[in-house]
């Protein structure tokens, strides 16, 4: 398949004015949009999720709320989080779905130890490789949103790969497409910035939510899953981190720190050898036969008898 | 110091650590195979220890803690090692690690090589492709790591119940490591004369990896069990697991490398168990001291003298050698010419 790019018009012959279309970039990087102030729990995408990726319906957790199971899980990796929220007097129920936040600087990627196990497209989308996965659980420990999940079975980690496959044909991820209120969105991340961005102007300036923002985590170099949220600067509300960052120890022990690890084990099996080859072994005394002279090298006795 | 002297089959019955020598009688030629084990009561750096009291009655809640089940079973092992494996001392030879400490020693070192190609697999992306095919690809990597650094940690446990008490660090050994540039330099061709059974440089490594491998069990279990504690534990865990195996791989290779190449005669010590006595005093001079009641510097100056009256000796047989073949030579040429003439 050719690149849609190579085929764009540059020159024309005998035509007046600029190409038509001259210029036009398609953008590469995809965006999913949560509007969680229009989310009525109605949990549609999670079912449309374990339909797709073809998941078998697992036990259910009922714990007081509404909520599914306390945690996404290997198999189920759209899950709608309920939250029960007092403001100002007032109940709150917030409701958010929750998934692979699909990180520009992706923790999981950043942790991994196996070649090839974890990839992310130019699109922006995070996906795991199970066939290269060695089961270490780093990426477990690399996620601040705690999505990746251990299947004990298998002993490999699975998690929400955006529909990759349906993106790659085209279409809009699963849950997007069987949402009935039109709080999922899909499309550019440029685009999506801008509807959620929009969104969050009217409810600060419409709706009485005077603190309504977008969270799009610059700490982590920004998400390919945007949430427009009633309050922006209390994300822990909604089970997001207000700063998610990565653990130093996966970026820079693992791209600094390890590579001098090895460089100096290298330098020290130079430095034996070398020590070997110039000062020479410690031999049992006396030594056997007994050193006759110091500097027996008869190019070296010739080299210092001339002047 | 106290040394007993005894019969090799009633001493592995007793705690602490033996040495024994096969030396005691080196002009009796009947007396070749034959062992004498030194049992050594109390060890001379634990004394030194005692001046600090509070160690020292660490020290011996310790040792009574320890003559528990793990010791009974340390002993039995130690008994059984010797009734099955054999320590042949030929003469001019010392017993320097008997059966039980040479197996123990293969064991960990097998278990930690295992452990340390395993563990490179998965620190290092630029190793990743070039170790895993050897463990069976990168999921059985990651399977038997754990399991190789398990069984490192559960075989060093026992060398180290085996070489705490002469592995206990003393003075001398502070004093060896002021000399450690003299010895890197074979400036010193002889050891000082208080270097004992292990020299500091030894029981800085056995250090090492005791820390080392507290280290690897404590962090490893962690990440092991990683769904039971946080993110950020593993994240710190992995650091710590990294380090003490980069300080561990350092004293590897300084390791293997005087065990080898930096000191002829050292290997011998790990294979057969035994070291020539040449190479015990000039080594560890007061462990030569200690299992032959000898004076190493003397025993020294006594094979000097020896050497150079043998190279003498070999001289003149030369010499002598010599003459009678020119001798001999001249008279061969005197028939040839009698034969051209004739």
């Amino acid at each position: 398949m050719s690149n849609p790019q190579t085929f764009q018009i540059q020159e024309i012959s005998a035509h007046p004015g600029p190409v038509p279309g001259q210029g036009t970039r398609r953008e590469e990087e995809v965006c999913k949009y949560i509007d969680v102030t229009t989310c009525i729990g109605c949990k549609a995408c999670e079912v449309a999720c374990v339909e797709w990726n073809d998941h078998p319906f697992r036990e259910t957790t009922f714990d007081d709320t509404y909520q599914t199971m306390p945690s996404t899980e290997w198999n189920y990796w759209n899950l709608i989080k309920f939250a029960e929220d007092e403001r100002d007097g007032n109940l709150m129920w917030l409701m958010r779905k929750d998934q692979c936040m699909h990180c520009e600087d992706p923790g999981c990627l950043r942790a991994c130890p196996a070649d090839g196990a974890i990839i992310k497209y130019e699109n922006g989308i995070v996906d795991f490789q199970q066939e290269n996965c060695i089961g270490c659980g780093y990426c477990i420990s690399g996620c601040p949103f705690d999505i990746p999940k251990f299947n004990e079975k298998t002993k490999k980690v699975y998690k929400c790969t955006l529909c990759s496959d349906r993106v790659g044909q085209g279409l809009e991820p699963a849950c997007i497409k069987a949402c009935p209120t039109g709080c999922l969105h899909f499309g550019t991340k440029s685009d999506m910035v801008q509807i959620a961005g929009s969104r969050a102007k009217q409810l600060r300036e419409v709706s009485g939510f005077a603190n309504a923002g977008v969270y799009d985590p610059s700490s982590i170099g920004g998400t390919h899953v945007i949430y427009t949220l009633h309050d922006i600067n209390t994300p822990e509300r909604y089970g997001l981190p207000r700063n998610p960052v990565i653990p130093p120890s996966y970026t820079y022990w693992k791209w600094l720190a390890k590579p001098t690890g090895l460089l100096m084990a290298g330098l020290g099996l130079l430095a034996v050898f070398f020590h070997r080859v110039s000062v020479g072994p410690k031999l049992p005394q006396p030594e056997d036969p007994p050193v006759v002279t110091e500097h027996a090298d008869p190019v070296e006795a010739k080299r210092r008898e001339q002047p | 110091m106290q040394i007993q002297l005894k019969p090799s089959e009633g001493s592995s019955l007793e705690a602490g650590y033996r040495t024994a020598s096969g030396s005691e009688r080196n002009n009796d030629s009947t007396f070749e195979c034959l062992e004498i084990c030194f049992r050594i009561n109390i060890c001379t750096n634990v004394e030194s220890l005692s001046r600090s009291l509070p160690l020292a009655v660490l020290y011996r809640v310790e040792r009574i803690k320890m003559s528990t089940s793990v010791e009974r079973f340390d002993e039995q092992a130690r008994l059984k090692a010797d009734r099955v494996g054999r320590d042949v001392v030929h003469r001019g030879e010392l017993l320097r690690h008997p059966v039980f400490t040479r197996v123990l020693h293969w064991l960990v070192a097998i278990a930690f090589v295992l452990s340390l190609f395993s563990g490179f697999a998965l620190y290092s992306p630029w190793l990743f492709r070039f170790l895993t095919p050897v463990f069976g690809g990168g999921a059985m990597t990651r399977f038997l790591h754990p399991w190789f650094g398990l069984f490192f940690d559960i075989f060093f446990l026992f060398q180290f119940l085996n070489w705490l008490t002469p592995m206990w660090w003393a003075e001398t050994d502070t004093r060896w490591l002021k000399r450690i540039k003299q010895y890197t330099t074979n400036e010193d061709k002889i050891e000082p004369a208080d270097v004992g059974f292990f020299n500091g440089g030894q029981k800085l490594y056995f250090w090492t990896i005791v820390l080392s491998g507290v280290l690897f069990l404590l962090t490893g279990l962690l990440m092991w069990f990683d769904h039971l504690v946080g993110r950020w534990v593993i994240a710190v865990s992995y650091v710590i697991h990294d380090l003490a195996a980069l300080l561990m791989l350092a004293g590897f290779i300084v390791h293997i490398y005087e065990g080898t190449a930096a000191m002829p005669g050292t290997f011998h010590a790990m294979t057969n168990g035994t070291v020539t006595e040449k190479w015990a005093w000039t080594h560890h001079p007061a462990w030569y001291r200690a299992v032959t009641g000898r004076d190493p510097r003397e025993a020294y100056e006594r094979e000097r003298r020896r050497q150079a009256e043998r190279e003498r000796a070999i001289e003149n047989f030369e010499r002598e050698q010599d003459a009678r073949e020119g001798a001999r030579g001249s008279a061969t040429d005197d028939r040839a010419l009698q034969n051209r003439e004739r």
